[in-house]
């Protein structure tokens, strides 16, 4: 599609859009943690500042940048500046290939995605700026020159790389069933069809329960916060940090659970498709039809969210040890089968001519496999364990 | 190549066989890998076939070449049984499983079609052989070996990399025939073509890289550190297997893709043998270490090698394969007997291997002299060794070739020949002319087999050189 | 459906907008908070301890390998990305050859737990 100058124009309109959107549900997803937490807990959570404390993100906001700009003596003070904006701008970046929705009329022939850029590699673009995100943490960690720091960075470095394998395997289920990287192509093979039945999350309860768990880990958010484990590491990467190079750190922690949704609906949930929107776009129009769908992705990606906080005062975290078991020895087996599984569910129903809910019978089947496959692992090690003990 | 799948597949096998097995039976399985892959290897004989869609093509040549590097690689797995027996040495599953894959990098250098699989056989080669070097890990020489290797071999590869881009970008083509049908028909009437200086700046670059991999000076200054540093069972293996597998795939390159501009690439090629030849055979004089020796000595014996390629007689074929393989035989039983000696006489803790510890090795272990004098007057050039009649089939095709240049090389080639016979009598001299105390070593049957089988090899092929020779 | 390089222009839009938003902030806070320092102050905080050396030191050779590892699994796994995007096209054929190169990197895999490379209470 070529990009004209109104359409580049509406274009960054849009980004500018989402741009305030982002930051908007980060900040008040800070609001909204502290309420589930208050709720989940039997309190009253914040309602100081304005009505049920609506305003607490902008007092956090003025407190923040009211702080010194505090930069211990020892540490590299280029890249102790540096890499907090680093976090922060790898962050911002990433909701560039989400499609928000679908395509608005802008009269004259003018047809704009609500999507940054819709290109061919989009997925991998989420995946290049979620990586380097990794650098933020390790590098503003290790710049500080305190030891809890360190460790917290190289803990946090070695607990995202682990994880982002696992996460890669899960998507690579993903491509198989679609054919594409592109996001928007991935959203429409799932609107074809009957409704939120083509979903990939019908046909992929194994790799979205994978990337959910990795999402987790990438965004260092409990039961994976061993990067900032305070009762270890005093803030883990960001103790020695102050301010709004704090405030980034937590910021693009929070813009990351966002988008982490978002990406999490736009590739198991049907993004912005929803029910009967042939009906709505019959009914009131393409623009109509397209703003509901972006309400639909936000409402998804929002309650993403809410099991984000829902998640963290349910699970205690893990220790060390345990984290990385998990993503080295589960997980990525796990996913692994996952990919086999996914092209056997594609290739059989094609192959014997079977309807298309085959391919859904055969990937539910897969749980079972692995179910089964699990509990004689555990089995057969757990015997040699106890073989072990006994002698 | 049936064989390099084989050597891969096993080369697995051998990681996993590590977690159940003692390294006695890894040494025989290692071994029987080894052979499979050489009988699968010759059941390709008299076929030409083109593998893993036209990336690899084996024929008779690249078999012969195949089979050297796989004997050789046997032969070193064989003497291989006292390295890793102390506690430092806790992985020889994985020693064997590196040494089988760099056996397979080897086999893609001598069988490669197409550019690409030169420099992935050669990356497998020399990654593992960077491992392999510093495996011996307290030990500060090693370590350093291992970067020097490692730092100057990354940089050789590179360059070659580049080299393979500019003859890409000359001729089009990765495919070492396609690119010989390029450079001929593009050279009829003019010397240098539309090109002609990428396509020479790119024949440069590779000579440095693959040059660097056979140690020819001028690029030869990680030799003797490296081959000095590294544990004497990898250094064994490195003289042969990589020295082959380098000169083959020069010699693989250089008469399909380039013969038709023999011009470009003849002359510095030329002047880089004799400042080899010069460089190993009268370093070599110096040296007090008999490893350090040995590995000056292969140095001189990369430009005997390099005489052969430039030689361009039909006779080629034949003698470049029976000098490799004359050196190969006799290099493994060097490197053999210096092993086992200079473990049993530890000098500050470590293995003494200076020309020293041979003293007297005569009087109590007249076998491994026996082995020892063979080996050095075959790597000399002695009648009634192999390596008599590689030189002799090397100076003949020199002779045969008309080109002028070749006289000089000729002369410069004998003269240091004779060089080589001064030092490579050194030993000789110390097993039975000085005095000196080395107790009876006991040595293992496998050991014993092999030695008997190189020696016997290196004076049979000496006798009747057309054994071997009319085979290939 | 054609991309066209053309496509990658709002990104520039993006970046500068979240740069601005940055430098904004960073010379916002930098300007805006108060600036006082002492010897204590300035040093590195670790629960009041005095700090004994540099945080520069060596650190376990377990996050190294890991890092490794890493690599190596990632850059297989990249080599997954074109086959699985045209995997409806292979079919049987492209399923059994990753079925193959998958089995490799299961057993590379093996290899490592079995070696005990990612035991960390060691």
């Amino acid at each position: 599609m070529e990009i004209t100058s109104t359409l580049f124009a509406a274009k960054a309109i849009y980004i500018g859009l989402i741009f305030a959107i982002t930051l908007g549900v980060a900040a008040y997803s800070t609001y909204g943690e502290r309420i589930v937490a208050a709720w989940m807990q039997d309190r009253v959570g914040p309602d100081r500042a304005g009505p049920f404390g609506i305003f607490q993100p902008l007092a956090d906001a003025v407190k923040m940048f009211m702080k010194e700009d505090f930069i211990p003596a020892n540490s590299s003070k280029w890249l102790f500046i540096a890499w907090p904006c680093l976090s922060m701008l790898t962050a911002l970046l990433t909701s560039a290939v989400v499609p928000f929705g679908d395509k608005l009329d802008l009269g004259g022939g003018i047809e704009m995605d609500l999507q940054g850029i819709d290109v061919n590699i989009g997925i991998l673009w989420v995946f290049g700026i979620v990586s380097l995100g990794v650098y933020g943490i390790l590098v503003g960690g290790w710049a500080s020159n305190n030891k809890y720091s360190l460790l917290g960075a190289i803990r946090a470095a070695s607990q995202n790389i682990s994880y982002e394998l696992a996460m890669g395997l899960s998507i690579i289920a993903i491509l198989m069933m679609t054919g594409s990287l592109s996001t928007k192509v991935i959203v429409e093979t799932q609107q074809n069809g009957a409704g939120f039945l083509s979903w990939n999350i019908w046909s992929q309860p194994i790799g979205f329960v994978i990337f959910i768990v990795c999402a987790f880990a990438e965004c260092n958010r409990t039961p994976f916060d061993l990067p900032e484990c305070e009762t270890e590491l005093i803030g883990g990467y960001h103790t020695e940090y102050s301010s709004m190079k704090l405030g980034f750190y937590l910021f693009s922690e929070y813009i990351n659970m966002f988008v982490s949704g978002a990406v999490m609906a736009t590739l198991y949930f049907g993004g912005y498709d929803y029910p009967f929107n042939e009906v709505v776009e019959a009914q009131f129009g393409q623009n109509i039809a397209a703003l509901v769908g972006v309400g639909a992705l936000m409402g998804k990606a929002l309650f993403f969210v809410f099991v984000f906080m829902w998640v963290r005062w349910t699970l205690p975290r893990f220790r060390y040890d345990q984290l990385m078991n998990l993503g080295w020895t589960g997980l990525i087996p796990i996913s692994m089968f996952n990919v086999v599984w996914t092209g056997l569910s594609i290739l059989i129903p094609t192959t014997f001519n079977l309807p298309a809910w085959a391919s859904i019978v055969v990937s539910w089947s897969g749980i079972g496999v692995l179910l089964i496959g699990l509990i004689i692992y555990h089995g057969a090690t757990s015997k040699k364990k106890t073989v072990a003990l006994a002698h | 190549m049936n064989a390099i799948i084989a050597l891969s597949l096993s080369g697995i096998a051998s990681l996993f066989l590590g977690f159940s097995t003692n390294r006695k039976n890894l040494l025989i399985t290692t071994l029987l890998f080894v052979l499979v892959a050489l009988g699968l290897n010759l059941a390709d004989w008299n076929h030409e076939y083109f593998w893993f869609n036209n990336m690899l093509k084996t024929d008779n040549l690249s078999i012969n070449f195949s089979s050297v590097i796989l004997l050789s690689t046997a032969l070193v797995v064989a003497i291989s049984r006292s390295f890793g027996d102390d506690e430092e040495h806790t992985h020889p599953a994985e020693y064997y499983a590196i040494m089988l894959f760099a056996a397979a990098g080897a086999l893609m250098m001598v069988t490669y079609e197409n550019m690409i699989m030169l420099f992935v056989g050669l990356e497998i080669l020399s990654v593992s052989m960077y491992i392999l070097t510093g495996s011996d890990k307290r030990n500060l020489r090693s370590n350093e070996a291992a970067l020097k290797y490692f730092l100057m071999g990354a940089f050789a590869t590179g360059i070659l990399l580049f080299g393979v881009a500019l003859v890409y970008g000359a001729t089009g083509s990765f495919n070492i025939h396609g690119i010989g049908e390029v450079v001929s028909r593009t050279k009829k009437g003019m010397e240098l073509f539309e090109g002609g200086v990428i396509l020479y700046a790119g024949i440069i670059l590779i000579f440095i890289g693959l040059l660097f991999k056979v140690s020819a000076a001028p690029f030869h200054f990680w030799t003797p550190d490296v081959y000095e540093g590294a544990p004497t069972i990898f250094t064994t293996f490195m003289s042969t297997v990589v020295k082959t597998a380098g000169v083959a795939a020069m010699y693989r390159l250089l008469s399909i893709s380039f013969p038709a501009v023999y011009g470009l690439w003849g002359n510095p090629l030329v002047w880089i043998t004799c400042l080899t030849l010069i460089v190993g055979n009268i370093t070599a004089v110096y040296q007090q270490s008999f490893k350090r020796m040995l590995a000056y000595s292969s140095i001189s014996h990369a430009g005997y090698l390099l005489i052969t390629i430039l030689a361009k007689t039909p006779n080629t074929n034949g003698s470049i394969l029976f000098y490799s393989l004359a050196y190969s035989i006799a290099t493994i039983s060097a490197f053999a007997v210096l092993m086992i000696v200079s473990e049993n006489k530890p000098k500050d803790g470590k293995p003494d291997e200076s020309f020293e510890a041979l003293n007297g090795l005569s009087v109590n272990n007249p076998f491994l002299a026996f082995v020892l004098t063979v080996s050095m007057l075959s790597l000399a050039g002695i009648p009634l060794t192999a390596g008599f009649f590689g030189k002799f089939f090397i100076f003949t095709d020199a002779f045969s070739n008309v080109s002028p240049l070749f006289k000089n090389i000729l002369v410069v080639a004998i003269l240091m020949s004779a060089v080589g016979v001064y030092y490579y009598f050194k030993p000789i001299i110390a097993v039975y002319m000085k005095k000196g105390e080395i107790a009876e070593i006991q040595l293992p049957l496998i050991y014993k087999i092999t030695l008997i089988i190189t020696t016997a090899l290196t004076i049979i092929l000496g006798i009747a050189p057309d054994l071997v020779k009319n085979m290939f | 459906m054609n991309y066209q390089p053309s496509d990658y222009l709002p990104i520039i839009v993006q970046l500068g907008a979240a740069l601005a938003f940055i430098v904004l902030t960073m010379v916002a806070t930098h300007w805006l908070g108060p600036k006082r320092h002492s010897s204590k102050k300035d040093d590195v905080f670790e629960c009041g301890i005095e700090s004994i050396g540099d945080a520069r030191t060596p650190i376990s050779v377990k996050y190294f390998l890991v890092a490794i590892l890493f690599v190596l699994f990632d850059v297989e796994i990249v080599f997954m990305y074109p086959w699985a995007v045209n995997f409806k096209e292979l079919a049987w054929d492209g399923f059994v050859e990753m079925v193959v190169f998958m089995s490799f990197l299961l057993l590379g895999f093996i290899y490592v737990i079995k070696k005990g490379v990612l035991k960390w209470e060691k």
